[in-house]
Parts: C-alpha cells; structure tokens; sequence
C-alpha cells in the first residue's frame, strides 16, 4: 500500500471516531448512555440501523458471493421492508408505551421477571459471541491480505471501538455510524464507477450485464417452489421477513438504535428509511461483485484470490502441483478470453445465432476454467493442516489491493474497517447496557444512584469489548467456531422473537407457560 | 434522573411528547400512504430484477 492509502485509511478512522468523541463527550445519565439523550432525527436512525446491520462480512463477503453465485442472494432481503412496516406498527409503539430502555424490559411488564431476564440472557449470550466474531472475520481476512498480524488486527478494530463507545455511549455511536455510512457507501459507488471504468473500452455496459448473465451471475429473482433451494422469492420473503423481524424488532443492539429517537414518528421513518434503501443498497454490493467477475473475464484473476493459503501449499513438497495449476489456469483463462471476445463482438453485431453459438461455447470454457480452481481447492485441502479452501471472501479485496488506483485502496478498506466498526459499537453498547439494566440494576443493586449506573454501563460496555477481543484472538484457534456460533444465534432468534410476538397479540397468555415453551424451543 | 427498578420507568426523561404521537403521522403524509410507499418500492424493485433477470439470463 502507497504512504496515500494509508494517510487515507487512517485518516478516515480517526476523524470518524475523534468527531464521535468530541461530539458526544461526556454522557450524564444512564438513558443518555442507552439512548443517547432521545434526540435523534429520522436519518440518523435510518443509517445507524443500516451501519449496525452492514459488518465489514457484508461487504467482503458478498462481492465474493455474487462473484461465484450470482445475484440470488439479493432475494434474502425482500421480506426485510415488509418486517419494517410490521415493527412499525406493532413493536414501536408498544416500546414506546411502557418507555423501556431495552426491549426485553417491556416483558416483564407483559408477563413476568424470569421471562425478561431469560430473553436478555439469550441477547447477551448471542451477541456477546457474535460481538467476537464480527471483529474476528474481517480481521482474519485483512490480516491475511495486509500481512497484519492477526492479533494485533483485532485490537486495532476493538480498541478503536471500545475507545468511543465507552467514552459516549450510544450518541457516540449514532454520530460516528452516520459518518461510517456515508464512507460505506460512498465507498462502494467509487468502487463501482472504477470497476467499470476498467472494462474494455468497446465492451458496452449492458453487454457486460448481458455476459453476466449468459455465465449465470444475473439470476437476481428465482420463483421455483423448490424447498431445496435456499435463495428463491418465497424463502426470501418468509424467511427473510421472519430473521428480519426477529433482528430488528428484538435485538438489542438494533432496537436501542431507533428508541434513540426523538420521537415515535422519528422512530418509525428511521426503520422505514432502512425498509426503503436496504434493497437497493444489497443490490449494489451483489452487483459490485458481478462487475468483477466480468472484469476478470477479460484480465487474468489469480488460481486462488486467498493467496496466503496458497502460499503455505508452495513451501511444501507439493509445490510443483501449484506450479503445474498456475499453467492450466493461465491457459484455460486464455482458451475463455478467446470465447468472451466472440461473444462481445456478437452481443455487438446483434446476430443470434452467432450469439447462441459464443454463449455455448464461453459457458463450456467457464466450465474448464472452473475445473482447474476445483483441482486447487482439492491441492490445498490435501496439503496443509487445518485448510482453507473457500476464497469466496477474498474475492473483493483481493481485486481492491490489485487493481484500484492509489488512495482508493484506503478508502474501500476504511469501509471495510468502518462496517465492522460500525457494527461492534452498536453490539458493546446494547451489551453494557442489558446487562446493566435487565441485571444489575433489576436484581443486584437497585436503589443506586443513576451516576452509578451510568458508570457500571461504561465499565460493562469496556469489559464486553474486551472479552470481544479476546474472543477474535481465541477464535482462530478453535475449528469450526464460527458455525457454531452463527448457528447458536439463528436458534435463539426463533425463541426471542416467539416470545415478543406471543406478548404482543396473545392476550389471555400468562408468564409461566411461556417460559416453559421458550425453554423448551 | 431517580433509578428505576420496575419495568417500563427506565426511560426517565421527558417522553411523554413521544407518548402523545403514538397516533400521529408526519406532517406530510398519512402513515398509511407512507407504508404503502415501502411496499410498492419493494414490488417494483422485485418487478425490476424480475425483468433483469429474464432479460439477461
């Protein structure tokens, strides 16, 4: 990287979070901590939502996923907007009634103190080891890429994190995340712009769509009943609403975002603003990576775009393999230009058969090309303990660090460094904040003083930063963790979110009955 | 602010603003016009990468 993309990469941080601190220094009640003094506006609701949503996974991974899958992944986001309306009508105003501070309060006002703690006990469980991981998986990718180490990767994005968001709580985050968000996706409309500035000069923009979609990366809507497919219209919409709702409406780290408003109407255009731009922003990330897709058809990617993985393969006795894969590689992707250039200069004629004919043949080289990267991935799985053999997630970065012009490079790794930023602060503060509000305060001590409460949320907010950290560091150590802990997380949603929509619209329903079921799900 | 310890006195400050717009829309529009909003930008944008993707695919 040039003395440009750093000045750029930590320029951006560091105003980011100075402003942040500056800005909101010093809050003087516990509410103000939590929710930052109820005085937000509608945007800052709408981009804090939308930043706490968007982690630095979201913009690594999904290029990369839109690069080998396509677009259908698009369709996970179309239940989202529905979900805003419904948290709109019903969650917000019913929070909004009992002025909780965090959601799970209003349950025990519904049913009963053990249902409030065990749905704040699933919260601090879930996010507290999901809060390791969204600083673990950008780091593990940015440490592989910038040759950081991985430790010390973790505390620059925690320490960073963990300085402003105990400093100001929640206003902090609300200040630093509208700013995060501008970069975010300011950054990705530069990026975008450059990658297709980098297209051959005489390929026009839709028949670049148009290869896209002849190598199936356009496959944006899927209406096929099939139960086997995990992307189509009707998953999207059921169970993409669903995980949305569950998110958004009972998440803490999500829910203290929009009671931060002003008011409710300030609340409710915040999430609406989200249901309305989630789409199109999605859309734009997915079609980031379809645009470097069809820039590689025309310049030459590397066998593996994880090139540390495939570095370790080269210092073992296996490397003549390696050698022998960079040949095949270079020659298929040669045999595949070749076809790619017909095809252009068909889709340019206008001839359809020539057009059905280049379309066979760039889908039959594609396929051969693919069959080399199999190979490979089969090499390294084979050579080195303990492999990685997906690279989905080095797809956009590897293309950024390759391919942008100077000072750009800093700017789209400060939106990868300011998602996860953006992200962890929204996680630590929920974090401080139930454990001292649904805990300390309900149950151990409560007839402190509020300058007491405000300075064990601080302490706690510090504390949940730092086992954040220490978890990231922790996580690279132990195998499959990540699964686990995703799949820990998508089963409590399920319970949390059962027991909010059995308070709101089961009347007759009393406390122990819940609580049993939810401790039985 | 005094500390709460029942549920729902969390909030303490002066929100009873908030409380008395429960039903209150935006100045500039009804709420329903403004989900409808919501709900017919999703519908075309489903519309619209339905088209792409018929189009292109």
């Amino acid at each position: 990287m040039s003395p440009l993309d750093w000045a750029v990469l930590f320029g951006t941080l560091i105003a980011i979070v100075a402003y942040g601190i500056w800005k909101t220094r010093g809050p003087s009640s516990m509410a103000d901590f939590v929710h930052g003094g109820y005085r937000d506006r509608w945007l800052t609701i709408g981009l804090g939502v939308m930043a706490t949503q968007a982690s630095a996974i979201t913009f690594l991974s999904m290029p990369g996923q839109a690069y080998e899958d396509g677009m259908r992944f698009l369709q996970f986001y179309f239940g989202l907007p529905i979900a805003m309306v419904i948290l709109s009508v019903a969650f917000i105003p019913r929070f909004y009634r009992m002025r909780v501070l965090t959601a799970y309060e209003y349950l025990e006002g519904r049913f009963d103190l053990k249902t409030r703690q065990l749905a704040a006990f699933l919260f601090l469980l879930q996010r507290g080891l999901s809060a390791g991981i969204t600083i673990y998986a950008p780091a593990i990718v940015l440490s592989k890429v910038l040759g950081w180490p991985l430790n010390l990767t973790c505390l620059v994005i925690g320490g960073l994190v963990i300085l402003y968001t105990v400093a100001g709580g929640t206003r902090a985050v609300s200040q630093t995340q509208k700013h995060q968000m501008v970069v975010m996706l300011g950054g990705m409309v530069v990026a975008f712009v450059v990658i297709v500035h980098r297209l051959p000069a005489d390929l026009s923009f839709r028949h670049a769509v148009s290869l896209a979609g002849t190598l199936g990366k356009m496959n944006v809507v899927d209406f096929s009943p099939d139960l086997g497919n995990r992307y189509t219209f009707w998953s999207g919409l059921t169970g993409g609403g669903f995980l949305a709702m569950a998110y958004f409406g009972t998440d803490q780290s999500q829910v203290q975002r929009y009671l931060s408003a002003r008011s409710v109407t300030e609340s409710r255009l915040g999430l609406l603003f989200n249901g309305l731009l989630k789409v199109p922003m999605q859309f734009l990330i997915l079609f980031v990576g379809v645009m470097v897709f069809v820039f590689y058809q025309f310049n030459a990617p590397p066998l593996f775009f994880n090139e540390a993985e495939l570095a370790r393969v080269a210092k073992t006795s296996r490397a003549p393999e390696v050698q022998a894969l960079e040949v095949e590689h270079r020659l298929a992707f040669a045999r595949k230009r070749v076809e790619v250039l017909r095809l252009a200069a068909a889709l340019d004629a206008g001839d359809p058969p020539a057009i059905a004919d280049a379309r066979s043949r760039v889908r039959a080289a594609a396929a051969a090309s693919e069959t080399v990267r199999e190979r490979t991935r089969a090499l390294i799985a084979a050579a080195v303990p303990r492999p990685e053999i997906h690279d989905g997630d080095y797809v956009f970065l590897s293309f950024v660090m390759a391919n942008l012009p100077r000072g750009l490079i800093g700017l789209l790794l400060a939106v990868i460094l300011c998602a996860a930023m953006s992200s962890t602060a929204s996680e630590l503060t929920a974090l401080g904040g139930c454990t001292v509000v649904d805990f300390y305060r309900r149950s151990f001590r409560p007839d402190a003083t509020d300058a007491h409460y405000l300075r064990v949320a601080k302490i706690a907010t510090g504390v949940w930063g730092m086992l954040a950290v220490a978890f990231a560091g922790f996580a690279s150590l132990v195998d499959n963790l990540i699964q686990a802990v995703n799949i820990l997380g998508s089963l409590f949603y399920g319970t949390i979110l059962g027991i909010f929509l059995a308070a709101f619209f089961f009347r007759r329903l009393r406390a122990t009955p819940v609580f049993v079921a939810a401790l039985v799900s | 602010m005094a500390a709460g310890t029942k549920p729902g006195s969390g909030a303490g400050t002066n929100r009873d603003a908030g409380r008395a717009e429960l039903d209150d829309a935006p100045p500039f529009l009804t709420w329903r016009a403004i989900y409808l909003i919501v709900l017919g930008a999703l519908a075309v944008e489903i519309l619209l990468a339905a088209a792409l993707t018929l189009a292109v695919s």
